[in-house]
């Protein structure tokens, strides 16, 4: 009597490839294949730990500049850190560690950290929302993106993901997020979340989400037990998980005491274990929030003190023990991290004994195989800041992603530029040499740039600069770090030159102007009267 | 078939774990049989209220409760007015049906000649069956989804897995038609009428051999189904025996279709004129042979000597609408304090309207333990995201419509409900397979489907030419007015409309910090972002800002166990 296949065909037949197409199978071309095998044969193995430091880090109180201490403490007084409790870094007597931050200084010491100044993009936007998800989605300040920029890198290395996963060479989730907070960096093309969320890889219901309520001895509390368990055993990953966090280890005894409560820490525990496990898993995310200090950053009587204080002394331990952890664990030739914040904070304090929505602030990227250097140059107070004052971006963060991804992933330049950053950005040297620094990357250049002359600016003024010549750009910032216009933009000769700025119609304030050249940039202050 | 029947669903396909596709098979999914009840739970808190009137409140956590069994889907604004009214006027309005059709099933394929033209009233043409059966498939998904906030498609679907047919079986995209609206207007009526208008239904006497059966080769296909599945239920007191399932075949010989009418129509030639004898379980009866046209009427007289076994019938109907509405396991308690009384009332005159209206004015209907134990149907699941979160469905087009019909079709069937094609005559094993009846629904193969699903038409959506089938955040957040402007707010009121089952303050925090607030610790910081999108909402940065946020927040949701519950 069935006498009939177009519909029983059809159906299944349809459903699953179109369902499943929807979440994003990326066919790629043979020849781009083969560079994709080239580059995991090179960057097998190595893992990337990304820390999110939700809320906005005070960068001037993280990484202080104390060769503008005088300044600083016009505009910051009431929660500026005594120089004298700043902890120093070798080689620079220029630019010191929060009181807080002695693991992170040991780092630093040990050549295993490096910090990169002032980071930050364009036009800054003041709202954490839009803030982190700019970080996260590495979009312009006015550009909409919906997905993240590791999402968009793993959906490159492993296309076609989740639907044919696990596979034989990638048994293993390809991000594993510490907590249930899905984060939109992890968001590839097409929404699907790269990432598998895990909160304790031990626990019973500990996956997807975090949330098991008590189940009453009801009809409800039954069938939500049994949905339960089916959920928990259906979880795709959940073996590979559960046997990799059994397999490793922690061998540090660096990490906080229970007591201390350093979620950061505990996080990165389970991180070194999983990859000591053996999950092939390149990218681990974690976070900790708490850093939007409005109020009470300090301690009344002890600045040192405080809640800031505590969000370093957690994030600077947890990330000292994990270092550590990875060295004797044999894992650190191929593990590296870095932290992010959406934003640093406003240069001057406020009367609360906190600091308000920032601007560029620091940021650090650790491991074995960084370039344990400090990037970049201290931010430039003013003498007299307003309330608006905000530290100038002088590094793109989209640089830093750029340079994690070449550097390294090992993604090439193309892909870098076209599928993952959607633009072009220019390395920084983060990593060491010895990990196939991309031909574009040089040091140092013999670039200057000089203060403008006169200044104060009336009507117009010089910025003199040396260049060995090429493609540059002096852009000029207010002093909220929003771009206001292109001082000049195009070819230079080599040697040295004097740029003409005329004000024009611009209002009374403090200013930036940043030259760039290829992946330097240089900024300085200029004050229009 | 019946209860003790095979554990059975239809073979869909299924990806496991390796990737590899294979068809589903339940009996080898170890987790599922690990997990199900291998017996009905006995160790639970037990209901003890009877079907007395409720007189308790009826508030928002009854009218929520009330809709979610009554209605595939509702929406925020349901949910009010629902529980503005009284229980009697709640209950009224969603049992006061109208069965008209007024958007018939068409072409919907853009490339067919007769392309958003109707079929149902058009001469029956074999070579169009395939196109009259896809659009009905889809049309019947539709309308499940795009319901009329009454409970007539909710009964339309309990009569189908009750009265099961396969359209792959059936094949007549006419017949099949004519099925279903015979299923769509007796839904609220007269249950023996109803019997009486299925035996004679072409599609009917397809599906189960009527058409074959004949005095020289009687076929007892369709009169084995009629006591065992349809009336009098497989139970020990139903004690009909193979004499009379033979008896009732041989007085349903000769029924044929016309075969351009596509009407059932008797012929005498084929009708076995011989008396009937059936056994003591019916008294000893017997129904005499007729000759002529009046050998039709012996059908009558078939239903009205079964309908003798009034309590039987009742009970089993009861029970069976029980597990539909209520929950699949019937205790002692619940069997003398429900079952029966309103078998009893329902006996009297075989009225479906007033037997639903006893139930969900019941007590026992809004008893706190039968509340959040339903775990939902595919349909349910579609449907409680569909009107709750404001899906946004393309119906430019004919086409465009059917698209969106066709994804309802598509996320019943992958998750073992495929519309008009039940597992068996038996329908749904997850209505009648006991110990795990509704559990089936929950398995390795469906769960994960179940919440990737909803998460696809949640961020990627269903593509439809250039528009989409997707949830539409704003509109959800916006249903929740001046309180959506409040992360606490809109948490909770978006757990009250879509979890089955409560979850903590401490629950909902997570959700909250997770989502709404993406770890910040300032609930203003939300407040401000919406408030922000509302005073300027063509701003699609601000915009996205927002709707990112309550898109992590729904995909807290349909991650959750209680999502699948109701």
């Amino acid at each position: 009597m069935k006498r009939r296949t177009f519909i029983k065909s059809a159906a299944p037949a349809i459903m699953i490839p179109s369902l499943i197409s929807g979440f994003g199978v990326k066919a790629f071309g043979s020849n781009k294949f083969l560079k994709k095998l080239a580059r995991r044969a090179a960057a097998n193995g190595r893992v990337f730990v990304v820390i999110e430091l939700n809320g906005g880090n005070d960068g001037l109180n993280t990484v202080i500049p104390v060769d503008q201490y005088s300044n600083l403490s016009n505009a910051r007084g009431n929660v500026l850190i005594p120089e004298n409790k700043t902890l120093a870094l070798n080689g620079t007597s220029k630019t010191k560690l929060h009181p807080a931050m002695s693991g992170m200084q040991t780092l630093f010491n040990d050549k295993k950290l490096c910090i990169i100044q002032n980071v930050g993009y364009p036009d800054p936007n003041f709202s954490h929302f839009r803030s982190m998800d700019i970080w996260k989605s590495a979009s312009n300040s006015n550009q909409n993106l919906t997905d993240g920029w590791l999402g968009r890198y793993l959906n490159e290395d492993y296309a076609g993901y989740p639907d044919n996963f696990p596979t034989p060479s990638m048994p293993d989730p390809l991000a594993v997020q510490i907590g249930s907070v899905v984060s939109l960096s992890l968001i590839g093309p097409n929404a699907t979340n790269m990432a598998m969320n895990v909160t304790d890889p031990d626990e019973f219901y500990a996956l997807t989400n975090s949330i098991i309520d008590p189940a009453p001895n009801t009809p409800s509390g039954h069938e939500l037990t049994f949905i339960r368990k089916v959920a928990q055993q259906t979880q795709t990953y959940l073996s590979v998980i559960k046997d990799a966090s059994a397999a490793g280890s922690n061998l540090s005894t660096l990490y906080p005491a229970a007591n201390e409560n350093n979620e950061l820490a505990e996080a990165l525990k389970i991180v070194a274990r999983l990859i000591k496990g053996g999950l092939k898993t390149p990218l681990y995310y974690v976070g900790i929030g708490g850093f939007d200090t409005h109020a009470q950053q300090v301690d009344t009587t002890d600045t040192t003190k405080g809640a800031h204080a505590k969000l370093l002394t957690n994030v600077s331990k947890a990330m000292h023990a994990f270092v550590d952890d990875c060295e004797k664990l044999g894992i650190s030739d191929r593990v590296a991290g870095m932290t992010f914040s959406e934003f640093g904070r406003r240069v001057q304090s406020n009367f609360s004994l906190g600091t308000d929505h920032g601007a560029a602030a620091p940021l650090f990227v650790f491991g074995k195989n960084v370039n344990p250097v400090i990037i970049g140059n201290n931010p430039v107070i003013n003498s007299n800041t307003s309330v608006n004052d905000n530290v100038p971006m002088e590094y793109d963060f989209r640089q830093v992603y750029a340079s994690v991804l070449q550097q390294w992933f090992q993604l090439d330049d193309e892909t870098t530029d076209n599928d993952v950053m959607l633009q072009n950005f220019d390395n920084l040297p983060i990593f060491k040499n010895n990990l196939n620094f991309l031909p574009t990357f040089k040091a140092e250049r013999g670039l200057l740039m000089a203060q403008n002359y006169p200044n104060p600016v009336k009507d117009k003024c010089f910025i003199p600069i040396n260049t060995p010549g090429g493609q540059i750009s002096i852009l000029l910032y207010d002093a909220m770090g929003r771009k206001i216009k292109n001082i000049f933009e195009g070819t230079m000769p080599s040697g040295e030159q004097d740029i003409l700025f005329n004000r024009e119609s611009l209002p009374t304030g403090n200013y930036y102007y940043q030259m760039s050249y290829k992946n330097e940039r240089i900024t300085k202050t200029m004050m229009i009267q | 078939m019946g209860n003790n029947a095979k554990l059975t669903t239809k073979k869909h396909q299924a990806i496991d774990i390796s990737g590899k596709i294979s068809e589903y098979d339940i009996t080898k999914d170890i987790i599922f049989n690990k997990f199900a009840n291998t017996k009905l739970p006995d160790h639970l808190d037990e209901p003890q209220s009877g079907i007395a009137k409720h007189t308790g409140v009826f508030a928002k956590e009854e009218a929520q409760h009330l809709l979610n069994r009554t209605l595939f889907g509702h929406d925020k604004a349901l949910l009010d007015t629902t529980k503005s009214k009284t229980l009697d006027q709640a209950v009224n309005d969603l049992l006061n049906t109208n069965p008209a059709i007024t958007n018939f099933p068409v072409y919907w394929n853009e490339r067919d000649p007769n392309y958003g033209a109707t079929w149902h009233d058009k001469p029956y043409d074999p070579n169009l069956d395939n196109m009259q059966s896809s659009s009905l498939i889809y049309w019947l998904s539709g309308n499940m989804i795009f319901h009329d906030n009454t409970i007539l498609e909710k009964m339309v679907f309990f009569w189908h897995n009750h009265f099961a047919t396969e359209n792959d079986v059936v094949g007549t995209g006419i017949d099949h038609f004519n099925h279903f609206k015979l299923l769509r207007d007796n839904a609220m009526g007269n249950f023996k009428d109803f019997v009486y208008k299925i035996t004679i239904d072409p599609a009917m006497l397809k599906y189960l051999n009527g058409i074959y059966n004949t005095k020289n080769a009687p076929d007892e296909n369709y009169a084995r189904e009629l006591m065992e599945l349809f009336t009098l239920g497989k139970d020990p007191a139903s004690q009909y025996t193979e004499n009379d399932v033979k008896a009732a075949a041989r007085i349903l010989t000769g029924w044929k279709i016309n075969a351009t009418s596509r009407q059932s129509n008797f012929v005498p030639n084929a009708h076995d004129v011989l008396n009937k004898q059936f056994s003591s379980f019916f008294g000893n009866s017997s129904i005499t042979g007729k000759s002529g046209a009046s050998g039709a009427n012996e059908t009558q007289e078939l239903i009205n000597l079964i309908f003798t076994k009034s309590d039987i019938i009742a009970q089993f109907m009861v029970r069976k609408l029980y597990r539909y509405f209520v929950y699949y396991n019937i205790t002692a308690d619940i069997e003398t304090n429900v079952i029966i009384p309103l078998a009893n009332d329902f006996k009297t005159n075989w009225e479906i309207k007033p037997l639903l209206e006893n139930l969900f004015k019941s007590a026992h209907f809004y008893d706190s333990l039968n509340r959040g134990c339903y775990i939902k149907t595919p349909f349910d699941l579609y449907g409680s995201i569909n009107k709750a979160c404001k899906t946004i469905h393309p119906v430019s087009t004919v086409f465009r419509t059917y698209k969106s019909y066709e994804l309802a079709y598509f996320f019943g069937t992958t998750m073992s409900l495929q519309m008009a094609e039940p597992p068996s005559v038996a329908g749904w094993p997850a209505f009648y397979q006991t110990p795990k009846f509704h559990e089936i629904w929950i398995n390795s193969d469906t769960f994960p489907k179940r919440v990737s699903y909803c998460v696809y038409l949640l961020f990627s959506g269903y593509p439809v030419q250039t528009e989409k089938v997707i949830i539409d955040c704003i509109s959800l957040a916006e249903q929740f007015g001046n309180d959506a402007a409040d992360p606490n707010k809109l948490v909770a009121g978006i757990c009250d409309l879509m979890l089955g089952a409560d979850i903590s303050i401490t629950s909902k925090n997570t959700i909250k910090n997770g989502s709404l607030l993406t770890g910040v610790s300032l609930d203003s910081y939300w407040t401000s972002a919406w408030n922000d999108f509302q005073a300027d909402k063509t701003n699609t940065i601000k915009k996205n800002t927002v709707n990112i946020r309550i898109q992590l927040l729904l995909k807290f949701i349909f991650e959750l166990p209680e999502f699948q519950l109701m």
